[in-house]
């Protein structure tokens, strides 16, 4: 998979040497037209096309960002409420990872989920045990780890 | 004041709104600290802004370099990485530290799934 993308250089390359120029038009033609021979070709080999791994990374980048300010607000509103009222509690939800570095990385980004910081994984890795610093917003929790839990797959397999 | 206002470049307008937001966000984490009752609401309070609130002071001090520099400064986003790679591990060996070694909750949790199903054995391993 990965392999592609010395690939797409060197063919970006070749294109700027038959242009014979650095600029960064060439360049930018020569990805594109670098990208459109590897497309063709993987479609021929039925390999998955790299650049979709990579679009993936991006929209991943942006999902996470939102969460970060999500997580943010929900700091400053529950420190700052006049009377604290939040209600704590460990749950299990269903774990569909299977790697160890994808689990790691699931972990990473439920602790900087707004309300949420993972304990501990079931001996069997089926349940990832979660501290909720407000079980009223289970749900948040839940469809911010199926989102991660999406993304990952997408990006791993 | 008016002339001052109008005096600021992009770049600082940028750099102030950064610093204060960041600024704003530790200091909320901070009065979480003091104020939640128990060890995992804590925790709570005090990982997301330490890396949150940082990184964007981190990232404030970016942009005002970068602007003053004439070329990109990286540096602060190799410690944003840094910090994003280090700041939860330590949140999540902290809190799984402290449930295993069966640290109390303030009051008792409404809602307990690892007690019944996993940590028993755990607890049982340390004591």
């Amino acid at each position: 998979m990965w392999h592609q993308l010395p690939i797409h250089m060197l063919l970006t390359l070749g294109w700027m040497a038959l242009w014979g120029s650095q600029a960064w038009w060439h360049e930018a033609a020569g990805a594109i037209v670098g990208g459109a021979i590897l497309y063709a070709l993987t479609k021929g080999t039925g390999q998955p096309f790299y650049l979709k791994r990579v679009a993936a990374l991006v929209k991943f980048a942006f999902v996470f960002l939102g969460e970060l300010v999500m997580a943010a607000r929900f700091v400053v509103r529950i420190s700052m409420a006049p009377r604290p009222r939040h209600q704590p509690g460990v749950v299990a939800l269903p774990l569909r990872l299977k790697t160890d570095a994808s689990i790691t990385a699931l972990t990473h980004l439920l602790s900087l989920t707004p309300g949420a910081v993972p304990i501990d994984i079931s001996p069997d890795r089926t349940e990832i045990y979660i501290h909720c610093l407000d079980l009223n917003e289970l749900e948040a929790v839940r469809a911010s780890k199926e989102r991660f839990e999406e993304l990952l797959l997408e990006v791993t397999q | 004041m008016s002339e001052t206002l109008t005096s600021l470049s992009v770049s600082e307008i940028v750099t102030s709104f950064l610093m204060l937001a960041g600024a704003f966000l530790i200091l909320a984490g901070a009065i979480g600290v003091a104020r939640f009752g128990d060890f995992f609401s804590r925790v709570h309070a005090a990982g997301v802004p330490s890396t949150v609130g940082v990184a964007t002071v981190l990232a404030a001090s970016a942009v005002y370099l970068s602007a003053h520099m004439d070329q990109v400064f990286w540096k602060p986003l190799l410690a944003i990485v840094g910090l994003f790679l280090t700041v939860p591990l330590g949140t999540e060996m902290l809190a799984r530290a402290a449930y295993i070694t069966n640290v109390k909750p303030a009051e008792t949790y409404a809602r307990d799934d690892a007690e019944d199903r996993h940590a028993v054995e755990h607890k049982e391993a340390v004591e």
